[in-house]
């Protein structure tokens, strides 16, 4: 179940690297007001769930240090700062909305896996004909980046361990429910 | 601030032959107590590396780039050592050099500039604290093997020097009633 909520924030970083293909000194102010949303966000809607705790404090400091980049001109730390605060962010968000998967289980699993699959899909015949000529490459990195991971999280996710316990659960249950866990981020 | 595409494209190309390589150092690397010490680092390696494979054999090879150069950084945190306060001033020098060389450059060298730009944002905290050991020590990783990587990546792939100790037998056959 992680790994289909990572899909999906893994859209929304996609989606915010496609208006930022041609960065600009207007697109750095784009940047900062981002950063700006997520913070307000953060602070009006705080990260309650006991098991996503952890996340919040890494989430502050990500777009603390995007926040920096960006004042600093650092156009392109400041996006790969955010995007790692977006991806924190709208994960733990994701993992908070259990209400729909709590109360029919393992059917809202699918529904969710198969639209997110489906928009995938879209996304990666569109990354590959899409024209960078006009972009830093590094702004196309950052997107393909994202986007080579969310195919296979996204494939990951329809047979990791927790859904074959779901899967297994849902024979002997009709409302089988996981447990999520979050995993500390690799070093700096 | 000029953030506009320099004239001058990068070539990308399949790193393939620099992924297997780096992978090999890799598992040559992975022997205790290193193996013990650094297991995260050596997880976050590996992770890249294979990212990056899947990337390179998507033909996203700006994506591709971009983890072998933090698979790259993850190699070269392994074995760095400290730096004493003369190596860190080197360090901002060498720093500050490599970003006036790239912003002089035509080409798009936006994922090395990416790459200064951490280090800058290492050995420079916007609060005055200083840099830690390990931030140093990133800088100059970023500034002794990222960059080179980041060059090598620009010329054209060198065929690998190692066989790879496998044959196959083809066997033609002409059907005759075609």
């Amino acid at each position: 179940m992680r790994q289909i909520r990572k899909t999906s924030l893994i859209l929304a970083i996609l989606g915010l690297l496609a208006t930022l293909s041609s960065p600009t000194v207007a697109q750095n102010s784009q940047v900062k007001a981002e950063i700006t949303r997520l913070q307000k966000s953060l602070k009006e809607n705080p990260i309650s769930d006991p098991d996503l705790k952890s996340l919040a404090s890494m989430i502050t400091d990500a777009l603390k240090a995007a926040e920096d980049a960006a004042n600093g001109g650092q156009l392109y730390l400041s996006l790969e700062r955010l995007g790692q605060a977006e991806d924190l962010l709208q994960g733990a968000r994701s993992a908070a909305d259990k209400a729909e998967v709590d109360k029919t289980g393992l059917a809202a699993f699918e529904e969710r896996w198969g639209k997110a699959s489906l928009r995938l899909a879209a996304l990666d015949k569109d990354a590959h004909a899409r024209e960078w000529k006009d972009s830093p490459l590094t702004i196309r990195a950052l997107a393909e980046a994202a986007q080579g991971r969310a195919i296979p999280c996204s494939k990951a996710a329809e047979d990791s361990p927790p859904q074959r316990a779901q899967k297994m659960a849902s024979s002997m249950s009709d409302k089988p429910k996981g447990r999520l866990t979050f995993q500390s981020s690799a070093p700096r | 601030m000029k953030l506009e595409r320099k004239p001058v494209a990068f070539q990308l190309r399949s790193l393939l032959p620099e992924l297997r390589t780096l992978q090999q150092k890799t598992n040559a690397a992975f022997q205790p107590p290193k193996s013990i010490d650094l297991h995260s680092r050596f997880i976050a390696l590996n992770s890249q590396i294979k990212l990056a494979e899947e990337l390179d054999a998507s033909r996203f090879y700006a994506g591709a780039l971009y983890a072998y150069l933090e698979a790259a950084r993850h190699y070269g945190m392994l074995d760095a050592p400290a730096l004493d306060a003369a190596a860190q001033a080197k360090v901002k020098n060498d720093l500050a050099a490599a970003t006036i060389r790239i912003g002089a450059s035509s080409s798009d060298d936006s994922i090395a500039q990416l790459f200064l730009e951490r280090a800058a944002s290492y050995t420079t905290h916007p609060d005055g604290s200083p840099p830690s050991a390990d931030e140093w020590r990133g800088a100059r990783v970023i500034l002794d093997q990222v960059l080179p990587s980041y060059y090598a990546a620009q010329k054209p792939a060198t065929p690998s020097a190692m066989p790879s100790g496998k044959t196959i037998d083809i066997t033609l056959v002409r059907w005759p009633y075609t």
